[in-house]
């Protein structure tokens, strides 16, 4: 669907800020219409550590936003954004840090 | 949970990365319930075996006092505690009002920005359960209207 | 030769309307510059002129939430440019502006060949051109607007015209707006029927109408500055440039047109078609007044 990410490095903190395109649609949940279809996990790993461990629901805004930060981290260094949503759809980008 | 067990038992970071990618162990596979949960009491409970909380100022919880818009009003909560667990944002007036959770590991900062939806004016807390799987909660009324002109 | 003379004809007139083209705006850039003065003078320090201009406005709360004195530029931002609360909450939701994949995917659409091979590009090869529209075909006799070149483009590539408002024409609109971003605004009066169309739009501002018997003027102009509820009122100075817009209630873009006609529609009118002569002749009459404020859309709103 479309991760866009803003990653930088300072000293040893990265500040990540990632934009995820997907429609979070609340549905039957909040008394509407449709299938709910909203992520339930995002999660980032650098170096193969998970840094970043997220449990949304549809409560959480079309098209998701979320700004997090890790220590240990160094220009350059790729993280593994991925997330995963109720209907079993996934999606997985590399991301360099900057 | 078991894996926060291993934890506490001072096993290296690598050997956690691995307990963790191997498990597939999460707020959401174990307590599923806490996610239906229809009142936030009930949500708070499912997820954390209690709904004791301490009011104090371990946690911080940033939102706005009036809403723009109910469907994106942005969030930022951070704790000061160290080695915290788990923190979760609650949404009285949702229809379920667990909006979403994060697990803390070593070496992630525990200060996280997001947009949640907010159905009405109501109380949004923010819940960090700590080392020692106590919680601390911290309240915020946010007002939420029904309006913007045009279209 | 009969082409030529034509030509020639057309050519000295065309030249002829620009020598004398001052006078066609002449009682336009009056009205835009007691407009201006209007908003800067409003503005400048609303606790020592709060009696005239912010009479229900407690001192207090203009200390605590509003933003001044506000230099010209500083209108573009609309709501947010004086009311404190909100221009913080959008600063924080503009950390990750929402518009970024709406704008994305109008990047893809730009550069999807329609059939007959040609692009967007084809039509705007410099796509820095939103400061410039609506502006008034002389030709055409009519106002055209950002939208109405998108489709004029699809219609002579063979393509079917879009939707107006919403969809993939905002998008379109999006990345030729990002392109755009900090041109100023400047849009011309270039004959006398376009000074009729700027007199209609101008009409249709100051114009009571709906059955709440109120006009632009009141809202964006006399309350300005002042809240309705939770509203806080933008000034009309300023009020176009952040096209096509971002709003949270819609969850996507939307143009300039979609935005009038629902204002329009919450006077308790009848909600105007979108690229209506009269809507047409409001954002003529709309941008005009903004002439040298730089463009700052996409941008987000409630």
């Amino acid at each position: 669907m479309g991760i866009k990410a803003i990653a930088k490095v300072k000293k040893d903190i990265a500040t990540v800020k990632l934009l995820v395109k997907h429609p979070m649609a609340t549905g039957s949940i909040g008394g509407g219409k449709g299938e709910p279809k909203f992520i339930n996990h995002l999660s980032v790993k650098h170096g193969g550590r998970v840094v970043f461990d997220m449990y949304p629901t549809s409560a959480i805004s079309k098209n998701p936003y979320v700004k997090f930060a890790f220590k240990g981290a160094k220009k350059g260094d790729m993280i593994v954004v991925e997330w995963k949503d109720n209907t079993g759809a996934t999606e997985k980008k590399e991301i360099k840090l900057k | 949970m078991k894996r926060r067990n291993f934890l506490g038992l001072g096993f290296t970071t690598m050997a956690v990365a691995a307990l963790q990618s191997a498990s597939s162990a999460s707020i959401l596979t174990e307590h599923p319930k806490a996610f239906e949960a229809k009142s936030s009491e009930e949500a708070i409970k499912n997820a954390f075996g209690t709904s004791d909380v301490i009011k104090d100022d371990k946690a911080t919880l940033k939102l706005p006092d009036i809403a723009e818009n109910g469907a994106a009003v942005p969030v930022t909560v951070s704790t000061s505690l160290e080695n915290a667990k788990t923190m979760a944002i609650v949404i009285d007036g949702n229809p379920r009002p667990l909006a979403a959770a994060w697990e803390l590991s070593e070496g992630t900062i525990p200060k996280f920005s997001t947009r949640i939806k907010m159905r009405k004016t109501g109380n949004v807390r923010l819940i960090v359960e700590d080392a020692n799987g106590k919680l601390h909660e911290t309240v915020k009324q946010v007002k939420v209207t029904v309006g913007g002109c045009g279209g | 030769m009969l082409k030529k003379l034509i030509k020639i004809t057309a050519i000295t007139m065309i030249s002829g309307s620009i020598l004398f083209g001052a006078s066609f705006d002449t009682q336009a850039e009056k009205d835009r510059k007691a407009f201006v003065n209007y908003f800067m003078k409003k503005f400048e320090n609303p606790v020592k002129n709060q009696a005239e201009y912010f009479p229900y406005t407690s001192v207090e709360e203009i200390e605590k939430n509003y933003i001044y004195p506000l230099k010209f530029q500083d209108f573009q931002d609309g709501p947010l440019s004086w009311y404190r609360p909100s221009k913080e909450q959008f600063a924080e939701i503009n950390e990750f502006p929402p518009y970024e994949i709406p704008l994305d995917d109008g990047k893809e659409l730009w550069v999807k060949p329609f059939a007959n091979g040609n692009t967007y590009s084809t039509c705007f090869p410099d796509m820095a051109i939103k400061q410039n529209y609506p502006y008034f075909d002389v030709k055409k006799n009519k106002v055209v607007t950002i939208g109405e070149a998108v489709n004029e483009c699809r219609v002579e590539n063979g393509e079917k015209p879009l939707k107006y408002g919403k969809g993939d024409i905002a998008k379109i609109i999006a990345v030729i707006a990002e392109a755009s971003r900090g041109k100023e605004i400047a849009i011309k009066i270039p004959n006398e029927n376009a000074a009729k169309a700027y007199d209609a739009g101008k009409k249709l501002f100051y114009k009571q109408r709906g059955y709440l018997a109120i006009s632009c003027n009141e809202c964006h102009v006399q309350s300005s500055g002042k809240r309705i509820r939770a509203e806080a009122l933008s000034p009309a100075l300023g009020g176009t440039t952040h096209m096509p817009v971002y709003r949270v209630k819609w969850g996507g873009l939307g143009t300039l047109q979609r935005r009038l006609a629902g204002c329009v529609k919450d006077t308790g009118s009848e909600k105007p078609k979108m690229q209506s002569k009269p809507l047409k002749e409001l954002e003529y009459f709309l941008t005009y007044m903004s002439n040298g404020m730089k463009l700052n859309g996409p941008d987000t709103r409630k």
